[in-house]
């Protein structure tokens, strides 16, 4: 998994690549929790990078989206496709939060 | 038939995929294996973490192809578990209410055409069966 978090216009940016599986997921709620902890509020989820996505993977998405939730704040994904896009349709994470189809939608949103 | 036998660990979940991908490519050259590389990790996992609390053990994945389909059968000497009778999650729920996990075995079972599980003597035989789906273009 790779994984790249900034601020951009105001919004804390995660672009995620490679695979979300149960040995790689732990990693991106923890570095997700020190931004949350720092007080960032609104994050979007760019996962045009990313190929493969297990339970585990969702798993971390939606603690770290509880969390989010908890203090206000918001949480968007963006660049769904392949089997990235129908494990979040399977899983209704395409109903639980918002779907954007780029990085620019999802930071003018 | 072909079977692979390791250590219940996430070590030799590599292997397994490798082992089942390539059974299924015999049988659809093109199809994108992403969802079920997912299944079975699903199904693999829950082994892993759970089928033997007191030592070690292994896993045996048997596959062969049957008139088009991939019959895949994961085999250990783990606790009785069947995962077919897990509980489906609660899909409707919000992201306060939604509880974290049980989605595992929900997407595994979305992806197998079956999902038979039997308890024979002291091990856990869960028998799927893969249909590829059509390719899609590009």
């Amino acid at each position: 998994m790779k994984l790249n978090v900034e601020a951009i216009q105001g919004k804390v940016v995660a672009k995620v690549g490679g695979s979300m599986d149960t040995v790689a997921a732990p990693s991106f709620q923890k570095e997700l929790e020190t931004w949350i902890a720092k007080g960032d509020k609104a994050f979007v989820v760019d996962v045009s990078e990313l190929e493969y996505i297990t339970s585990a993977g969702l798993r971390s998405i939606l603690a770290v989206a509880k969390k989010i939730k908890a203090d206000q704040g918001t949480i968007s994904f963006c660049g769904l496709d392949g089997m990235v896009k129908e494990v979040f349709e399977m899983s209704f994470f395409t109903q639980m939060f918002p779907i954007h189809g780029t990085l620019d939608e999802a930071l003018g949103s | 038939m072909d079977s692979l036998r390791l250590p219940a660990t996430l070590s030799s979940l590599p292997g397994f995929r490798d082992h089942v991908c390539s059974a299924v490519l015999g049988l659809a050259p093109d199809v994108d294996t992403g969802m079920l590389e997912m299944a079975l990790e699903e199904l693999l996992v829950n082994v892993v973490n759970y089928a033997y609390p007191e030592g070690s053990g292994d896993i045996e994945v048997e596959t062969e192809a049957r008139g088009g389909a991939l019959r895949i059968a994961i085999i250990d000497a783990g606790l009785a578990y069947d995962p077919t009778e897990t509980t489906p999650p609660d899909l409707e729920a919000g992201i306060e209410d939604r509880p974290i996990g049980g989605l595992g075995v929900f997407l595994a079972k979305k992806v197998f055409a079956s999902m038979i599980y039997r308890r024979d003597e002291d091990k856990n035989i869960l028998e799927l069966s893969y249909a590829p789906p059509p390719s899609a273009p590009g």
